[in-house]
């Protein structure tokens, strides 16, 4: 299971490359088991799977950040807590959120219910593909992936914490 | 440094993250819960609340979900505690670089679950997957007892 989920970008090349000859943008003769003719040398991995979990750690994170965290904190300043009637609560989605905002409630609602354990299972394959591969990557490609499986990790304990509680409250609500 | 103690880190992570992930879509996506909806901590280990009762069922899904990560939450620790020592030992000897780099990384992962167990975090993982594969097999609230 992990093989295919891991951030293996040639799905082809299971086994680990020697580390000494890997420079980016250089291949390795003889691996690839034998599809490559002797002296072609194979491509560089582009780890394609490794950048696009880059890409939807990152977006997780600033879609959570767009629409329910900036949302709350701009009504909370502008109108307090109350936003609905005390007596009858909220009535409808509308009248949370005001006219167009109200199409931020959509990703917000999957973000803070299926994001916590969507970002867990994001950040299983963002350690099967460092603990494999970490070596051959490029040095940014490597850096990017540990901020953004740091920022998931955040966004996982932040949801948990009672501020993330609050809003996912909010957001249901 | 054998390739089997790798597959071993590797399996132990990937259970782990597995259990933490079913815990948490019983937690946001599971159903009734316990005390005061903001805090994890009421949602784990409070009583249900007033009126409210579960009548369990070895059918319900979440039940076999729980039960899978219930499992896992209660070896992970042995095993990290195995895997880490053993990892730590092997990476003392000498081994091919990349084999290393994979051992060195699931030696730290072992390291890290076993260190939640000391936190909250462990413990929460344990009590409540347990307290919810038992929910959602026999039932819980006020009636529970009677409810069949």
């Amino acid at each position: 299971m992990s093989a295919e989920l891991s951030g293996s970008a040639v799905p082809g090349r299971r086994d680990p490359l020697p580390v000494a000859v890997t420079a980016p943008g250089r291949g390795i003769d003889g691996e690839n088991g034998g599809s490559y003719a002797p002296g072609v040398s194979a491509p560089a991995p582009r780890f394609l799977a490794a950048r696009l979990l880059v890409a939807v750690q990152l977006a997780c994170v600033a879609l959570y950040v767009a629409s329910a965290a900036i949302p709350y904190l701009f009504l909370f300043t502008f109108q307090g807590t109350t936003h609905c009637p005390a007596d009858l609560g909220c009535q409808a989605p509308t009248d949370a959120l005001p006219g167009a905002l109200i199409w931020l409630a959509v990703p917000a609602v999957f973000l803070a219910t299926l994001g916590p354990p969507a970002a867990v299972l994001s950040l299983l394959m963002s350690f099967t593909a460092l603990a494999r591969r970490r070596r051959q990557m490029p040095a940014g490609l490597r850096r990017w992936m540990y901020i953004a499986a740091g920022l998931t990790v955040v966004f996982v304990a932040f949801t948990l914490a009672p501020p993330g509680r609050l809003l996912l409250n909010w957001i249901l609500d | 440094m054998t390739d089997r103690l790798w597959r071993a880190q590797l399996t132990l992570v990937w259970a782990f993250g597995l259990a933490v992930c079913a815990f948490l879509c019983a937690l946001l996506i599971g159903g009734v819960h316990g005390g005061n909806g903001t805090s994890v901590y009421a949602m784990v280990y409070a009583p249900l609340h007033e009126g409210t009762s579960i009548r369990g069922s070895l059918a319900n899904p979440f039940g076999v979900l729980t039960l899978l990560g219930m499992v896992v939450a209660w070896l992970s620790p042995l095993a990290a505690v195995l895997l880490a020592w053993r990892g730590r030992r092997a990476l003392r000897g000498e081994g091919e670089q990349s084999l290393r780099d994979r051992i060195e990384a699931g030696t730290i992962a072992a390291y890290v679950i076993a260190a939640l167990y000391l936190t909250p975090v462990g413990w929460t993982l344990i009590y409540g997957l347990t307290r919810w594969t038992a929910m959602n097999i026999w039932g819980e609230g006020p009636n529970a007892a009677n409810l069949g």
